[in-house]
């Protein structure tokens, strides 16, 4: 079953390109339907795929075949099946599907559905296809794929001057870490001679990186520090976390496949693929923990005061996506991919609702709306499953992963990090909980909005009910009833015999922790305190909000702000910035355009002049080539000395 | 014994794809003799498939080692199966594009008989190895061709160029088998394979004599080849012949030359390469800069493509004046970047040339401004249109670019980076035509000039719309033949014409994307033996 991984990306690419043969005035039935049913056996075969992998453990199966040579090189193209990839390829295949059936409803006449759905199964395929990367330069390609396709997607209302600019800020933002991660590869691939993840990690562990004369040490230090700068940038970590929010002026479903689910995991996918690179490299690891960590807590405060629905929980990915990267960091390597896991799916959840409740509304600002409980229920109750795994309440799948987490973190000797882990998730409880009781619960504040407030038919209700019952139970997949199944699973990337990986770096990744009774009901209580507080502010209608807003607020302002991370961009980078571009467009203009029309000048002059050869007379071309000849005989012919020489 | 013994020689394996090709010839032109009336465009089909059938047979000797047939004046090597197969291809693309031609701008029937004869002497080219059985494909490829150039009889321009073709081609013939007498002279023997032991030999006892049987056939060659400043014909004959002619020319005639171009020279002086090639640089280099620079100015798309093939067979005589810099054992190397750099040139030029004639058919002009609206009246023709053009340009992901890349990755391995370092100039002057087209292709139409397009609306609508009607008739000078109704007034491609764009971008794109399904067969053929 795993030599047929490759179908996995193939049949969204298969969608894709049907769709692009369909054209724009394709039905809308067959579009969405063509695409959901082709995913949807991407992911059957995602299942097969992945039960096949974990039942014979020594599972790195790579398919290659040649594809350039340069020089003396050779680069190979191919798939590569680890449990790692098999794990995500059902996440994104699941995750995908449902968004693709929601989004026939949240899109429904929409002018350009068709290329809507374009771009979806585009970005799919190049998720898919990223993830089974049997080396970093492929990964790199899908990687800038997944990448631009969030670009079409997030700026797919183009016509909104808000989402043009978004789309931008999310590509050049991104951008930034995607300069800092192509150079690392390039490091890598200069020090190891290949870019191959196996080639590359058993180079890492052996010590024989070298690259002009850097210890090998210090090479694996500098390339995952650049890496990792990928990874900040895609998954929207502290201080490149700021396109993220921007990036809702998509449509709500590409927030949720894309800002929620798939696209800002690869960051942690990219980190947690080249673990053994990281665990060779411990002061990048130990900055991975701590951009986490500032990120999980960060973001979290951001999240309490936003007023815009999808603001608040593309905070929250934010901020989980912090919590994921601080336990790989930390060490905790399944625990972060558990949570990146769980986190998908009522995070996912999460958005469809929302989108779901703007669908309704026509609003994202939360004080216009209230009361929905009454005309959405399975809106409501599915929010509120997914508020609950997000807030980690015991047996909700949120709780099992971030306690892991929590729990790892404290073990591992971070005191720090746990307690920035431990009052982001009061935040988290309270920032979702104020969204649940602001949204849903109360009287509707802007009653023409709630009259017409409906729930959005079936083919939206499906996908929220399927993530309701993932997000509730996935937790389970790795408790202690489950005799841990993903961490075994997960580990058996590097327990075969073969593993490129050395043994001290498995034995770092194959670290667990045990379940500790008592942070787990800390964690617990302080997610319910959190849930308490937001209700004594927003339960009732009135001005608890106001009322909190002025009992603090100067911390309001600052939240309200975003710490003001964006203005110092603005005034640091963007200013400075066009200062710098100023200068270089003066010697544009002066030096080098002057440069490149004057060389345009003699191309056109010389074409010219070879113009008036060109007579059209069959005697001037004879005696051209004659002429030719005997210049070309003479001069060879002197010089090879004459002859009689 | 020697006249029994040839009764018993594998003809089929060496010599097969001729035979199939020659046969085939000989079929159709008995049945163009019987069957007088009608659309007989069925006798180009049934060349293609003759083509194809011999394609599959060169197909089957592919890597089959070497055998010498007929006293070693025929050869099967590697050699010989690459550009037999290249040969056949650019022959099945240009038939599929002769199929095009129906209704009042039809061919005569004879060029199907004659592409085909002009085939078998391709294939003599590239796989006789002997001075005379050489020169006798070469010439029975270039008859085929005057005849081809001038098939219309009644148009002026292609009969001028027609007798253009005729008379420098004569020029290059004498000059060619004047180089030939003066190696036979050296060396007493006809032989390809007795004259590889010889060269060393010849160069240090006669070098002047040597250098001049050099040059007078590099030179010979050069006539066909179009290099600089024997390429004046080119443009001329180009716009003259039938498009679906001149991209035989552009592609199969210069491929076939090339390869006998590779036989004569690198194989007689395979031990003295060093002073000789030098010539070869020279030439190159003036080759690909006059090419380009020629270009320019052009406004005429047959004649820009005459120029533009002018500058890549400079690009490809790069890797063979490497020969003379470089060892032995990179020799293999420079066989495989000429190989792919003339599969990807026979594509992408193909591809262009089909698309030209149908532009050319619509709007009865090969100005390019006859490409303005073409994306808005045929998204697919002006994407296919954009990837060869690219693909000439060479950027990357298509195989222009990547037969450059190799080819500028020799020049740096064996060092002579000049000629790299004008590859590269001469490329990036060339990228300015390439994309002046695309600029037109994307443009949308003046509001003036719609009027084509407007008249197949009302055709459409059925709404008579005489000429002359619109106010930009004389502007466009193209309203006239798409409001008579006649054959040429749409944008309509048939089939065909899709399918052979199709397989065009397809070669282009695959070998630009995935090298390896044509540089992993080359890799393991033994080109010397």
């Amino acid at each position: 079953m795993v030599q047929y991984a490759w179908l996995v990306p193939l049949l969204p690419l298969v969608a894709y390109v049907f769709l692009l043969f369909l054209g724009r005035k394709a039905p809308e039935g067959i579009v969405a339907g063509v695409s959901v049913v082709l995913t949807a056996i991407s992911f059957v075969i995602s299942l097969f795929v992945f039960q096949a992998v974990g039942s014979h453990p020594n599972g790195n199966d790579t398919y290659v075949f040649h594809w350039l040579t340069v020089g003396s090189r050779n680069f190979d193209v191919g798939f590569q099946v680890t449990h790692l990839n098999a794990l995500m390829l059902v996440i994104v295949t699941l995750v995908s599907a449902l968004v693709l059936l929601f989004s026939k409803g949240y899109m429904h006449r929409d002018e350009r559905f068709p290329v809507f759905y374009q771009y979806l199964n585009l970005f799919v395929f190049s998720m898919l296809a990223l993830v089974l990367s049997p080396n970093l330069l492929q990964l790199y390609i899908f990687w800038e794929m997944v990448g631009l396709c969030s670009y079409l997607l997030v700026g797919f209302w183009y016509f909104k001057p808000e989402a043009a600019l978004a789309a931008k800020k999310s590509f050049i933002v991104t951008r930034i870490g995607d300069t800092g991660m192509f150079a690392g590869i390039i490091l890598l691939f200069l020090a190891s001679g290949s870019f191959d993840y196996s080639t590359i990690f058993s180079a890492a562990t052996a010590g024989t990186l070298s690259f002009h004369g850097m210890s090998s040490g210090t090479v694996a230090t500098v390339a995952a520090l650049l890496i990792f700068m990928g990874a900040v940038g895609k998954s929207a970590q502290f201080p490149l976390h700021i396109w993220l929010p921007d990036a809702m002026e998509g449509p709500t479903p590409v927030s949720a496949l894309i800002h929620a689910a798939t696209m800002v995991a690869a960051g942690v996918y990219l980190v947690a693929r080249a673990y053994p690179l990281f665990v060779s490299a411990p002061a990048a690891l130990h900055t991975v923990a701590w951009i986490g960590g500032i990120t999980a807590l960060l973001a979290s405060l951001i999240a309490l005061t936003q007023r815009d629905i999808k603001r608040v929980i593309a905070y929250s990915t934010v901020s989980q996506l912090g919590y994921m990267m601080m336990a790989l960091g930390v060490g905790a390597y399944a625990y972060g991919v558990f949570h990146l896991m769980t986190h998908a799916f009522f995070k996912a959840l999460l958005f469809l609702a929302a989108g779901s409740v703007i669908h309704a509304l026509d609003t994202q600002d939360l004080f216009e709306m209230g009361g929905l409980r009454r005309k959405m229920p399975l809106t409501t109750y599915t929010f509120l499953a997914g508020a609950l795994a997000l807030a980690g309440i015991v047996p909700f799948a949120g709780f099992w992963s971030k306690d892991d987490i929590l729990g790892a973190t404290l073990a591992s000797g971070h005191p720090v990090l746990y307690a920035f882990g431990l009052l982001a998730a009061f935040c988290t409880a309270f920032y979702i909980f104020r969204v649940f009781f602001l949204a849903f619960t109360g009287q509707p504040r802007d009653e023409a909005k709630y009259e017409h407030a409906h729930e959005g038919g079936w083919v939206m209700a499906v996908p929220l009910v399927i993530l309701a019952a993932f997000a509730t139970l996935a937790g389970f997949f790795n408790t202690p009833l489950n005799h841990h199944g993903l961490e075994r699973y997960l580990f058996a990337d590097y327990a075969a015999p073969h593993s490129a990986a050395g043994t001290d770096v498995v034995a770092t990744i194959g670290q667990t922790y045990p379940e500790n009774i008592g942070l787990m009901a800390v964690s617990v209580a302080v997610g319910l305190f959190g849930i308490l507080v937001a209700a004594l502010f927003y339960w009732r209608p009135g001005k608890g909000a106001e009322r909190a807003a002025r009992m603090f607020s100067l911390p309001y302002q600052v939240s309200f702000h975003k710490f003001f991370v964006d203005e110092a961009y603005e005034w640091f980078f963007v200013g400075g910035g066009k200062r710098l571009a100023a200068l270089v467009r003066w010697f544009d203009v002066y030096v080098l355009d002057g440069l490149v029309q004057l060389l345009g000048r003699l191309g056109s002059v010389g074409g010219r002049l070879l113009r008036f050869s060109q007579t059209g007379q069959i005697q001037t071309y004879s005696a051209w080539a004659t002429v030719g000849l005997l210049v070309f005989v003479a001069i060879a012919v002197f010089r090879i000395g004459g002859v009689f020489g | 014994m020697a006249n029994l013994d040839m009764l018993h020689q594998p003809y089929w394996s060496t010599m097969g794809p001729m035979i199939v090709v020659a046969v085939a010839g000989f079929v159709v032109m008995i049945l163009e003799f019987v069957f007088r009336r009608g659309d007989r465009r069925w006798l180009a089909a049934l060349s293609a498939l003759g083509v194809l059938v011999a394609l599959v047979v060169a197909f089957a000797n592919w890597g089959t080692g070497h055998q010498g047939l007929l006293q070693n004046t025929v050869m099967l090597d590697s050699f010989s199966s690459v550009f037999s197969v290249l040969i056949l291809i650019s022959a099945f693309l240009v038939l599929l594009l002769t199929l095009d031609y129906r209704g009042r701008e039809r061919l005569p029937a004879e060029h199907t008989y004659l592409i085909l004869f002009g085939v078998v002497g391709a294939l003599a080219m590239a796989t006789a190895t002997d001075l005379v059985t050489l020169y006798v494909g070469l010439e029975l490829l270039s008859v085929a061709s005057y005849v081809l150039v001038a098939v219309r009889k009644r148009s002026i321009r292609s009969v001028e160029g027609g007798i253009k073709y005729l008379l420098m081609g004569a020029i290059g013939s004498a000059v060619l088998l004047y180089g030939m007498s003066f190696i036979y002279g050296l060396a007493g023997t006809t032989n390809v394979l007795q004259l590889s032991t010889q060269g060393a030999v010849m160069l240090s006892g006669y070098p002047a004599i040597t250098v001049i049987g050099f040059l007078f056939m590099l030179i010979g060659m050069g006539f066909k080849l179009s290099l600089v400043p024997f390429h004046m014909w080119t443009p001329d004959v180009y716009d003259g012949a039938p498009t679906a002619i001149s991209s035989f020319l552009a592609t199969l005639s210069k491929v076939a030359a090339f390869g006998m171009l590779l036989r004569l020279l690198v194989f007689i002086f395979n031990q003295s390469t060093g002073p000789l090639f030098y010539w070869a640089g020279i030439i190159a280099a003036i080759t690909m800069i006059v090419g380009n620079f020629a270009a320019l100015p052009q406004r005429n798309m047959k004649r820009l493509l005459g120029f533009s093939s002018v500058a890549q067979a400079g690009y490809t005589l790069v890797p063979f004046a490497l020969f003379g810099s470089s060892q032995m054992n990179q020799w293999p190397g420079l066989f495989d970047s000429i190989s792919f750099y003339l599969f990807a040139y026979t594509f992408m030029t193909i591809g262009a040339f089909a698309i030209l004639h149908i532009v050319e058919r619509a709007k009865q002009s090969v100005e390019s401004d006859a490409l303005v609206g073409l994306y808005r009246q045929s998204p697919w023709l002006a994407v296919a249109l954009s990837v060869f053009v690219l693909s000439l340009a060479g950027m990357p992901l298509t195989a222009g670019f990547l037969g450059k890349f190799y080819i500028f990755a020799d020049t740096v391995h064996m060092h002579a980076l000049w000629l790299g370092i004008v590859l590269f100039a001469t490329s990036v002057v060339s990228f300015y035509y390439y994309i002046g087209w695309l600029r037109k292709v994307f443009q949308p139409l003046p509001t003036g000039a719609a009027e084509w397009a407007v008249a197949e609306v009302a055709a459409a609508a059925g709404a008579p719309v005489g000429p002359g009607q619109g106010p930009a008739r004389s502007e466009a000078g193209v309203a006239g033949s798409a409001a008579d109704g006649g054959s040429g007034g749409s944008l309509a491609v048939s089939p065909v014409m899709h399918v052979l764009i199709a397989l065009c971008v397809i070669g282009t794109l695959a070998l630009g994307i995935v090298p390896a399904i044509l540089l992993h067969p080359l890799g393991t053929l033994q080109w010397f033996y």
